[in-house]
């Protein structure tokens, strides 16, 4: 069924790849639907991510003996729901498609895991999550009934009640803020990563933030004027408090799938840099940080899912000297996730200061690369465990051909986007530049 | 041969490729991934020293072979390599180090081989970086491979030495990229061109309020590297608990790399700074000299004694970077730098055969090895004279030539030099006093001497700096050139007010 599932995607990237076309953005289903150069990328991004979700599933699979089609077809799902939301020119297709994707991934991990936290995982994710949405419902209607349309492409001239108007964007943010984990809408973040299936992880880790991210940039990123000054400093404590906070509950964090999740945390931190940037750059730097991010992650899972458990926790405890080739893939991924150079995460770190450096953050980027230290540093402490001297013990590592397919297409892009990040930089600043 | 079109590419490519090969063998044939890395990391240092005639001449540009690779297009990043006569210096230095390195010991897992070639393709890519974006790349690739060496070939505490080592290189860089990313900023403003190169910050003005606080930063950045006070802990954690060898490669280039950051970056773009911070850099090195000669005199550790030694030699050598004559400055600290790192290597590599024997550091414990080492005596002997700077070494070239760029003998940092070298001679001949001549302990036996391997080791190091310090001449023609342009360089003007960078007439450096 995962192997269907995977041919079935590449098929559709296929098509879609076909039909790219940066030219003139089309618009139909009644306005619901826009068809760019934004549309196109995100897209591709939604089924490369989706084929790699299906390897970690497949990878998983056989640990759990009761693992059936159903969780494939969650996760087509989850993609579904994305890319619909990718190519929304209307916040009712917004609502829609990141329903849609919730809905998903609230089954997933009360369907399929074999965790003890199952249960509390479903009802952490499911809480938040319908109360998120329930206020991004009321603020839609209040987006409506101070413009009287609920087209993103709404002007200044449009608004009748700037309050009103006001108060419907505050509920959507705070509607995406927890879709992406944002501070302070994180705190269920790490203990949902924990218990959910590790087959999962990386679709759960990186949809909702992805899918968040590209609605707020669809809403705000062209309105900048019109919201910036009123919520720059709003923006501006998203980032410092994301990245401070993610930084500094990863630094103490022993379990991995924890640490990934706390990771996230701290990336969409530096991912709202870009966003306050505000500018062709800004945005462009937070498209190329959010595959860089997608591949490590998916890298990182990859190994996680091969690592043993104990205690329901992974032991990585000198992983990387018993199986070097897997250490060295997950050596890779971090060393990207903390943006250390040469990798391609050191290329999205920099393009983000410097976007903020640009438009005039400068206290921003100085932050952004104080905790920059702060990522390397708990880089480097994952690494120093990982190569430690192995402890006694019988767990026997899972090495599958689809966890090694998963962690070596991650790896390899990675390291290919460190090489030539300029091919993908150029697709990435025309996706941005419909943003603006 | 097309590949000999592109020489620099070629004195990082040879190593990395070497990497790539060791990776490949088969982890059984341990000889053959050895001698794989020796063979690889020596014929860098041959390419590296064929490529000598080309500096020094009469008629030679102070850096003759230039390239220019586009790598982040968008961000301005490039691979833009130039090797000029004192990168070439350290580029050798660096080939000699890691080939004794890989041959000091045993056989090694493959693993520590292709590390130890990735290090030497980073430290060589590092010494003819012309972009700082670059420069921080191989600065950390450097740092990622001396982390994993420390901490997966270093004993229970080698994780501990890895991580206070990284934390101080992670810092150091950081403020280096936020110096690099403020001027390539400015460029950008004055240019239209985002870059980070030498050629693409020439002549652009910087706003005066601006300036002091980037020469800090990047002073900040090459000072966690030499090390200086108060950026030092990692050096003497690094010598106490790294496996030997990788000590005595941290100790030898990683100071290096620093003292080069300082005369590539530091002094051509910050001059006006530089002058600023001339006295108070000066006094820095000064206290670090102090504390580390007294520290050094009195530790209990052999290890760590000789790491507060080295982190005298090493403050010396940022003397020269303070002094009125800043190209006799230059040429002094680089050949003292050749001198100590060839000494200290030589002297952590016996450490290391004196803890394969007894597995002791402390020096209480050990004593009287002369007479069943007289080998390894005369070993440490040799290299403690390097060490110093005696008359036929290459530190006495250095040494000397410091002093002549003084403003005079009596001036502080001419007092703390003397006093620091007494502090040194003390401590080196305190501690072969101690350790070769004290009193033997019966209890433990006898003791085998150095093998042929370990004698040969320290015998080329030897030979390596009696060659130097005899014949100084190819060498200071060498630095010569290069010291005397990065003196004159003042590219980086600064504006009195604070307005944005723009390219503008150049600021005359006072007399």
């Amino acid at each position: 069924m995962g192997y269907l599932g995977i041919c079935g995607t590449l098929l559709v990237l296929s098509l879609v790849l076909e039909a790219w076309d940066v030219g003139n953005a089309e618009i139909f289903w009644g306005g619901m639907f826009v068809r760019d150069a934004a549309t196109g990328f995100f897209e591709v991004f939604v089924l490369v991510l989706v084929v790699l979700t299906l390897f970690a599933a497949l990878a998983w699979g056989p640990q759990v003996p009761d693992a059936t089609g159903e969780a494939y077809l969650l996760i087509m799902m989850v993609g579904l729901g994305m890319m619909l939301v990718g190519g929304a020119a209307d916040l009712l297709m917004v609502f829609l498609g990141l329903e849609l994707m919730s809905l998903a991934l609230y089954a997933l991990p009360l369907g399929f895991s074999r965790s003890a936290l199952a249960h509390e995982v479903g009802l952490k994710s499911i809480g938040p999550g319908i109360i998120a949405s329930g206020l991004g419902g009321y603020g839609l209607v209040l987006v409506y009934g101070a413009t009287g349309s609920t087209s993103l492409t709404v002007s200044i001239g449009q608004v009748q009640s700037l309050n009103l108007w006001m108060a419907g964007n505050a509920l959507l943010l705070v509607w995406l803020g927890t879709k992406m984990a944002l501070v302070p809408f994180h705190t269920s973040v790490s203990d949902i990563q924990q218990g959910i299936s590790t087959g999962f992880s990386t679709l759960l880790n990186i949809g909702p933030k992805a899918a968040g991210f590209w609605v707020a940039l669809r809403i705000w990123g062209s309105s900048a004027e019109m919201i910036g000054e009123r919520w720059a400093g709003v923006l501006w404590m998203g980032a410092v408090l994301g990245m401070t906070l993610g930084n500094l509950l990863a630094l103490n964090q022993r379990d991995l799938k924890r640490l990934l999740a706390y990771v996230g945390v701290a990336q969409t931190g530096y991912w709202m840099v870009g966003w306050c940037a505000g500018s062709q750059a800004g945005y462009t730097a937070v498209l190329f940080n959010l595959i860089v991010y997608a591949l490590a992650v998916c890298g990182a899972f990859g190994v996680v899912l091969a690592c043993p458990e104990r205690d329901g926790e992974q032991h990585y405890r000198g992983f990387g000297r018993r199986h070097p080739v897997w250490g060295a893939g997950l050596a890779c991924c971090l060393w990207t996730l903390a943006g250390l150079p040469p990798t391609a995460g050191f290329s999205g770190r920099f393009y983000l200061f410097f976007a903020a450096f640009e438009a005039g953050q400068i206290w921003l980027a100085v932050l952004g690369l104080v905790n920059s230290a702060v990522s390397a540093y708990i880089c480097l402490n994952v690494l120093a465990r990982l190569y430690a001297r192995p402890e006694d013990g019988t767990e026997r590592a899972i090495l599958s051909r689809e966890a090694f397919a998963l962690v070596f297409l991650a790896t390899a892009g990675c390291l290919g986007l460190a090489l030539w990040p300029a091919p993908l930089m150029e697709v990435v600043g025309a996706a941005a530049a419909v943003f603006l | 041969m097309v590949l000999m079109e592109y020489p620099l590419l070629l004195l990082i490519g040879i190593p990395l490729g070497g990497a790539l090969v060791t990776v490949l063998v088969p982890a059984e044939y341990k000889r053959l991934g050895r001698g794989g890395a020796i063979t690889f990391s020596l014929a860098s240092l041959i390419f590296g020293s064929w490529l000598w005639p080309l500096f020094g001449g009469a008629d030679s540009a102070s850096m003759p072979l230039v390239e220019y690779y586009s790598w982040i297009a968008p961000l301005g990043i490039a691979v833009h390599l130039g090797l000029d006569g004192i990168g070439l210096i350290f580029v050798c230095a660096t080939g000699i180090l890691v080939a004794i390195v890989l041959a000091a010991e045993g056989l090694g897992t493959k693993g520590f081989y292709t590390l130890l070639l990735v290090l030497h393709a980073a430290f060589n890519g590092a010494f003819m970086a012309l972009d700082l974006f670059f420069f921080i790349c191989c600065v950390v690739v450097a740092g990622g491979s001396l982390f994993f060496l420390m901490g997966i070939w270093g004993g229970q505490q080698g994780w501990a030495a890895a991580n206070r080592f990284a934390l101080i290189a992670i810092v150091g860089q950081l403020c280096l990229a936020g110096a690099a990313l403020y001027m390539g900023k400015t460029a950008q403003a004055a240019t239209g061109h985002l870059g980070f190169s030498l050629a693409a910050w020439d002549g652009v003005l910087l706003p005066a309020s601006t300036h002091i606080w980037l020469a800090l930063l990047m002073t900040l950045g090459f000072i966690a590297m030499i090390p200086m006070f108060p950026l030092h802990t990692w050096l003497s954690e690094v010598c106490a608990f790294a496996p030997a060898r990788i000590a005595a490669l941290v100790v030898g280039l990683w100071p290096a790399l620093g003292l080069w950051g300082f005369v590539r970056f530091g002094l051509p773009f910050l001059p006006k700074a530089t002058l600023d911070i001339q006295n108070p850099l000066g006094l820095l090195a000064v206290f670090g000299m102090v504390y580390g000669g007294l520290v050094g005199l009195v530790h209990g550790d052999l290890s760590r004694r000789l790491a507060y030694n080295g982190m005298v030699m090493a403050n010396i050598t940022v003397l020269g970077l303070c002094k009125v004559d800043l190209g006799l400055g230059i040429q002094g600290s680089v050949l003292l730098m050749v001198g100590s790192s060839l000494a200290l290597g030589g002297l952590l590599l016996m450490v290391g055969a004196i803890r394969r024997r007894l597995a002791v550091d402390r020096i209480e414990r050990l004593g009287g090895l002369a007479l069943s080492m007289p080998l390894l005596a005369g070993g440490w002997f040799c290299a403690s004279l390097i060490l110093l700077g005696m008359p036929g070494t290459p530190g006495f070239v250095g040494l000397w030539s410091l002093l002549l760029g003084s403003r005079s003998v009596v001036s502080v940092d001419g007092i703390g030099l003397i006093l620091c070298l007494t502090l040194v001679a003390a401590s080196l001949a305190r501690t072969f006093y101690q350790v070769m001549l004290g009193e033997g302990r019966a209890s433990r036996g006898a003791i085998a001497d150095l093998n042929g391997r370990e004698f040969v080791v320290v015998l080329v190091l030897f030979l390596v700096s009696l060659g130097i310090g005899l014949t100084p001449r190819p060498l200071l023609k060498r630095v010569e050139t290069t010291a005397m342009y990065a003196a004159a360089k003042s590219n980086f003007g600064i504006e009195e007010d604070d307005g944005p960078g723009k390219t503008g007439s150049k600021e005359k450096r006072p007399e």
